[in-house]
């Protein structure tokens, strides 16, 4: 993939395996071409507000939607959701938060930093693709982005 | 307390006197007393000068001194010898004087020219014994208010290591659930993956074994979430409200069936008595029941489940009976244990924890949980909650 094609969907997910399992799920559902998946908090900033290393990005064609892991290296998903929403230019950037557990502490946290939905990763595939196609549909076609 | 026979035992009284006369009428008295030995000092420095370098049972104490007058004389005297007996040695027009000095720490009052020897030993000796029963009290009285606020800081410390452990618990858990599932959602989807790419690859056999991995991965994944549902359980308060358990116990049961189940399930519910409980936790209790009775009726083609209740003194006792797989009695002390099974994952899909939760949550309302049951005739189980 160029860096300079508009990404549909970024995934913010230090696991390479969740990750391609929903990279795989989302392209089965033929739901994005363009997925790009940063492994760490702080390449996921430096993507969404083109910096560092994404510094050629094109700052007008922000993803349309961001799955954001919370446990992660570095800049942990809390941290990244406060900067996004913060930020006026990418506040209104849907984020979904993907965890591994519905005990996390910080689902409340989350919703209060601004985080548009929360969805658990099933254990069992068919759910697991159910949860991701599902939830891709709603953000990619449901639902209507501001303008 | 009264010692007589050596000379060492003697009682050493001190007599704060300036007046010459008076002196003498006490020291006729000592005479007669062998058990007692008087020493004389005729104003307070000289008393405090001569109480730091001798040993003194009691103080006689006259309350007009050239150095000091009234009570303020009792008053210093009191502060600076806590622990020896003190007793007022007064004008027969001092009355009040000796009242309110007896208020602020003497033993007693004698009136000069109005006592006798033997009201003066009895004094002497009631002032000694009743001050040292005095420093005794204070005595346990000071290691009584040590103890209790050694007590109070035991709890707070305890207090303290219990919420470090219960917030230890917490992070565990959480790490549990989180780290553990993470491999497990691999090994399923990955299995899933290899099933459906290379499918012409896999004779029977071959799929049979991806199943296996498949299932057992979401098992242990069952495993944990239960596991974790069941330790939850301890940490979270209690929110009691009335609950309308006929309603509860209904609409649970509409939940876990679908239209064809309930065509083959005859569900009989009662008039149940409403009750007081948590009602999440209440109804997770009815969802373990039911779900259990509809899971050991599943091998039947009419299957029949009663719910009912009956109020009893201070609880209420409500059954839920089924004709499905039973038990046997046998077994029933490990029926309500973590993971313990009575049917094999072949027969009945489970993984053990259901009647754990619901025992724990009966019990923390005060209530009790029992069961009967019969292999291949069916089982009742009941749980009681207090009213």
């Amino acid at each position: 993939m160029n860096q300079f094609d508009p990404v549909d969907i970024l995934i913010v997910e230090d696991n390479p395996h969740d990750a391609e399992l929903i990279v795989r799920t989302l392209q089965k559902q033929k739901l994005a071409n363009n997925i790009f998946v940063a492994e760490d908090g702080a390449e996921a900033l430096d993507f969404i507000f083109c910096r560092g290393i994404h510094s050629n990005r094109d700052k007008f064609k922000p993803p349309k939607v961001i799955f954001l892991d919370l446990k992660l290296p570095k800049v942990n998903g809390l941290e990244v959701l406060k900067e996004i929403k913060s930020n006026a230019e990418t506040k209104k950037l849907p984020v979904v938060i993907i965890t591994s557990s519905k005990e996390d502490p910080d689902i409340t946290k989350a919703y209060e930093l601004g985080a548009n939905s929360y969805v658990v990763k099933p254990v069992d595939f068919v759910e697991f693709v159910h949860a991701f196609s599902s939830t891709g549909v709603y953000w990619l076609l449901v639902n209507e982005a501001p303008r | 307390m009264i010692h007589t026979n050596k000379m060492s035992d003697k009682l050493n009284l001190l007599l704060i006197e300036d007046n010459p006369g008076d002196v003498r009428i006490i020291e006729e008295m000592v005479l007669d007393l062998p058990e007692m030995k008087l020493f004389n000092v005729n104003c307070i420095s000289f008393a405090f000068e001569y109480l730091d370098k001798n040993k003194t049972d009691l103080v006689l104490l006259d309350l007009g001194l050239p150095d000091s007058q009234g009570l303020d004389t009792v008053r210093r005297v009191v502060l600076q010898i806590p622990s020896i007996p003190v007793v007022v040695f007064t004008g027969h027009k001092d009355d009040e004087l000796a009242l309110a000095s007896i208020k602020i720490g003497a033993q007693d009052y004698l009136i000069k020219g109005k006592i006798d020897t033997d009201m003066f030993a009895r004094s002497i000796h009631y002032s000694i014994e009743r001050k040292s029963l005095e420093i005794a009290l204070r005595k346990s009285q000071a290691n009584l208010t040590i103890l209790n606020e050694q007590l109070e800081q035991r709890v707070i410390d305890r207090t303290a290591q219990l919420q470090a452990i219960n917030k230890e618990l917490e992070t565990f858990s959480y790490t549990v659930s989180h780290d553990l599932r993470a491999p497990l959602r691999a090994i399923d989807g990955f299995t899933s993956i290899l099933l459906e790419n290379y499918k012409s690859k896999f004779d029977d056999e071959g799929k049979r074994l991806c199943a296996v991995i498949g299932d057992s991965a979401k098992h242990m994944g069952q495993l944990i979430d239960d596991l974790l549902d069941f330790s939850r359980l301890s940490r979270i308060e209690l929110n009691i409200y009335s609950i309308d358990m006929e309603q509860l116990a209904g609409s649970v049961y509409s939940e876990l069936t679908t239209p064809e189940t309930r065509h083959r399930i005859s569900f009989q519910l009662g008039n149940l008595n409403p009750v007081s409980g948590d009602r999440m936790l209440i109804r997770q209790v009815w969802v373990n029941l039911i779900s259990n009775a509809i899971k050991f009726s599943s091998r039947r083609e009419h299957a029949v489940i009663k719910i009912s209740s009956k109020p009893e003194e201070n609880r209420v006792v409500y059954s839920i009976m089924d004709y499905g797989a039973g038990f046997d009695m046998k077994y029933i002390n490990k029926l309500f244990g973590v993971f313990q099974r009575l049917h094999s994952v072949k027969e009945f899909e489970g993984t053990g924890v259901g009647l754990a939760i619901v025992q724990h949550i009966i019990i923390r309302h005060g209530g009790e949980v029992w069961a009967e049951g019969e292999v291949d005739k069916g089982a009742t189980f009941y749980f009681s909650l207090p009213i």
